[in-house]
């Protein structure tokens, strides 16, 4: 998921605590803010630090006068075989190809773990935007193969490559592509297809499993030990010192409530986002040091998905205005159903009718009313998806746009 | 309500967007600096603005805001091309106009507008009490709403390296002198804020105009000097019959837009920047166009939409510098000059629209005649002469200061973003009152 995505639902978790809340109406906590730095904590120290330190066995640099797809397909295939035949990780990096402030030169990497071949695909030139919205023009992984083993790897890249969005009349002519051979299974845990475009990569972890097949692991570097449970762990003892610290400093003591809160509260803004991120592709290593592989995620949604995305988001903001409302001293909302009942949210039953209230209300209709509308817009309207035949239409509501 | 008045509003409200149309062509001037001298005019000559209705004067200054937040984007886009040397990546407007699409840019933008003036006419008085419950939920709330906006600013900013360096410290560096850079930005920007909070250092007879010079040096004066300095060459412009985006890029970029402007709206503090930073990642907002277009929606609805709400019924929220100006002479009272608010924006809006496709190409053309580096020099001149005539030498340091470190980002290719910690960290602050004591700690006080 974006990182938004996962700062909201930092934050939407904070606001279930109610002194998270009330300290408005008090001393003017921060505590909020809290759920929101553990809610988007992993990905800040994976990308702004964990992948300068990864090193890399292979890295490619095509350049706009050399552009070998050769070189890029071989070297991926040759890591995949040297993974299995050494059973030692393999590390592979393909540089993006950079050629001014706007535009990059693309080419889309598939690895075909059924075909056993790895194809490289030099395409057309594209600004950062286009590489960012290219998950909205790609197929499903299922109908990408079903078309392969129609027409072959390079003709199915060739007809994705020319229905994207990018600089026109930039498709190499004649087409550069190249399909190389590995010998090895593989067990691929993300999608078969990815693209050299734009900020760094990509790269791969090739490594022999415990079933002999060689696993490939996109963005090694990424949802390990900061993306854990374990790591999480270590959050309640942070926001314990923060906010201890501060309570140190202005004569609350250390063992003030809002310590005790972010005791509680920083472990479970951290996990939202490791549980979010369960609902794509890519998973996390949960336990480390005691895990070792990244989990593969429940597949539901991508990162660059908008449907998935604002849904998230959305329920977020729900649930941090429901809180709001609920415990502040005075609520500024009834809703018609609470307000046949006496009591007010103290009463457990006028919050569990009233939470229910706002649950048709604010969240399950108007998320259906949305899923159907995207629905509706994906079957008569939308014609971007790159559709090689009927039946490969609509199969994946999240579309293959990358996982982050 | 008399036929008359509506009818002179209507007037006003047009002749101010003919004024805002003059003063948009000066890049970087804002809306809130021509309201200034309007009200300053008006005060000189108190005898003959107390015989109009101020019904009458605020329409003027709607119509000067229409306009303006319709077409103040023109002449920046046209008249200021980037130098991408000095940057990590162009926004879709820019690289627009060196395809010779400034044109299309200039009427997706406007698209965005239509849609947001479509919903402060259209759907606003539908929902004012909505509105105001939802003020008044998060009102007790934007301290820390402020500061998770900060903290977002700051946290989201990812490393915009190519990974292409040989060793990790190089790969390290790459990526961390332009976060580092970022993180100066709001560090300093967050201690001139506080400075300026907490010391009157403009002449007390215009103090409240303290945060002019700031602004007007944080963000007008770097783009003019960076036009200037700029090399680059704006090609031939086409002004094409039809734009290139699809009834989904005009409904989500319309999403992201009303989501970034209400936001920035009903939050004080809060500008559209970072705002529409915020909603183009919470609704996935994907490709050039949607980006323009939540572009247009997100300025109109904070700079129409907050001045609107303080007029509505069930909200009378005064938020923003045109509306702190109304407050001077008006009070709004009944739902009658809610509605006739609305109408006044939707005829200002709809003759904003309409001057835009000429408006774009006269500046297009402007831009194929004359060097922009001129236009800019211009401006930058014109905009110190006007700092110092309003602030005085005093004004003229501050905005010395600020532009320093307005154009820190531009060479050390970092977002502008970290810079509007200027007034988010020092708001944050004061509403959680302890900006005093941090103002303390810095000395301050």
């Amino acid at each position: 998921m974006k990182g938004i995505t996962h700062f909201l639902t930092g934050v939407a978790t904070a606001s279930c605590f109610p002194l998270a809340i009330q300290t408005a109406f008090a001393d003017k906590s921060f505590l909020m803010l809290y759920g929101g730095f553990c809610g988007i904590l992993p990905d800040t120290l994976d990308f702004k630090f964990a992948r300068y330190f990864w090193k890399f066995d292979h890295v490619v640099n095509m350049t706009e006068d050399h552009l070998d797809a050769k070189l890029a397909a071989e070297t991926v295939a040759q890591a995949i075989d040297e993974a299995a035949a050494t059973g030692k990780p393999v590390r592979v990096k393909l540089n993006v190809m950079r050629l001014s402030t706007n535009y990059y030169r693309t080419a889309a990497v598939q690895i075909d773990g059924e075909r056993k071949e790895v194809t490289v695909y030099v395409g057309p030139l594209k600004t950062m935007s286009h590489c960012m919205a290219r998950g909205e023009t790609l197929p499903s992984d299922a109908a990408r193969y079903k078309a392969i083993a129609e027409k072959g790897p390079v003709p199915v890249l060739a007809d994705i490559a020319q229905e994207a969005a990018c600089l026109p009349d930039t498709l190499p002519q004649p087409e550069i592509a190249h399909v190389a051979k590995f010998k090895a299974d593989v067990h691929n845990t993300y999608y078969a297809d990815s693209e050299i475009g734009i900020f760094s990569g990509p790269d791969w972890q090739f490594k022999t499993q415990e079933d002999g097949r060689v696993r490939i692991d996109f963005i090694p570097w990424h949802r390990h030990w900061s993306h854990s449970i374990t790591l999480g762990l270590l959050m309640g003892p942070l926001g314990f010192l923060i906010f201890g610290l501060s309570g140190w400093l202005t004569g609350q003591g250390w063992a003030n409530p809002y310590a005790l809160t972010a005791l509680i509260m920083g472990p479970l803004a951290f996990w939202s986002h490791v549980f979010v991120d369960q609902l794509g592709h890519l998973g996390s290593n949960l336990f480390p040091p005691w895990t070792h592989w990244r989990s593969v995620g429940f597949k539901w949604s991508t990162s660059s998905s908008a449907f998935g995305n604002q849904m998230v988001n959305y329920l977020s903001v729900a649930i941090i205005l429901w809180n709001i409302n609920a415990y502040g001293p005075k609520a500024t909302f009834t809703l018609p159903w609470a307000a046949r009942i006496a009591g007010d949210f103290g009463d457990p039953l006028y919050y569990l009718v009233s939470l229910l209230n706002y649950a048709v209300v604010a969240v399950a209709i108007p998320v259906l009313a949305a899923y159907l509308l995207v629905r509706l817009h994906r079957k008569y309207i939308a014609k971007r998806q790159t559709v090689f035949d009927e039946m490969s239409e609509n199969e994946d509501f999240g579309s293959a746009g990358g996982d982050m | 309500m008399d036929i008359v008045i509506i009818l002179t509003c209507c007037c006003a409200a047009l002749i101010g967007v003919a004024i805002a149309s003059v003063f948009s062509l000066i890049p970087g001037l804002h809306i809130y600096n021509v309201i200034a001298f309007t009200m300053m005019i008006a005060f000189a000559a108190i005898d003959v603005f107390k015989t109009l209705d101020p019904l009458i004067t605020t329409c003027f200054i709607m119509g000067l805001v229409v306009g303006f937040s319709v077409l103040f984007t023109v002449s920046s886009q046209f008249f200021q091309p980037c130098d991408d040397s000095y940057r990590s990546m162009m926004l879709p407007h820019e690289r627009f106009l060196f395809e010779g699409r400034g044109y299309e840019a200039a009427m997706l933008s406007g698209i965005g507008s239509l849609c947001a003036l479509l919903l402060i006419s259209g759907l606003f008085p539908f929902v004012t009490g909505a509105i105001g419950v939802l003020r008044q939920l998060i009102r007790p709330h934007i301290y820390w709403i402020l500061g998770l906006v900060s903290l977002f600013v700051l946290m989201s900013e990812w490393p915009k390296d190519h990974g292409v360096g040989k060793t990790t410290g190089q790969r390290f560096a790459d990526a961390w002198v332009q976060l580092g850079m970022g993180l100066f930005v709001f560090v300093a920007a967050s201690i001139l804020g506080l400075f300026v909070f907490c010391n009157t250092v403009i002449p007390v007879d215009n103090a409240f105009q303290s945060l002019m010079p700031v602004f007007i040096g944080l963000f007008a004066i770097p783009s003019q000097i960076m036009a200037v300095i700029a090399h680059a060459r704006i090609p031939k412009q086409h002004f094409a019959a039809s734009v290139d985006c699809s009834p989904q890029d005009i409904a989500r970029g319309a999403m992201t837009g009303t989501v970034g402007g209400m936001f920035s709206s009903l939050t004080p503090g809060l500008t559209p920047g970072p705002a529409l930073l915020m909603s183009a990642h919470a609704t996935a907002s994907s490709g050039e166009q949607q980006f323009i277009i939540g572009g247009g929606t997100a300025r109109v609805l904070y700079y129409i939409g907050a001045l609107v709400l303080f007029f509505m019924p069930d909200v009378y929220m005064r938020r923003g510098g045109a509306a702190i100006n109304i407050s001077l002479f008006f009070v709004p009272e009944t739902a009658e000059q809610y509605f006739l608010i609305s109408g006044i924006i939707a005829v200002a809006g709809a003759a904003s629209l309409l001057l835009l496709g000429g408006y774009s190409r006269f500046c297009a053309r402007v831009a194929e005649k004359i060097d922009f580096r001129w236009i800019s020099l211009g401006g930058a001149l014109l905009l110190s002469a006007m700092v110092w005539y309003v602030t005085s030498w005093q004004g003229l340091a501050l905005m010395g200061v600020a532009t320093a470190l307005g154009l820190v980002p531009n060479f050390w290719h970092t977002r502008r973003i970290p810079l509007l910690a200027v007034l988010l960290v020092p708001v944050c602050l004061n509403m959680a009152g302890v900006g005093n004591d941090v103002a303390g700690w810095l000395g301050f006080r």
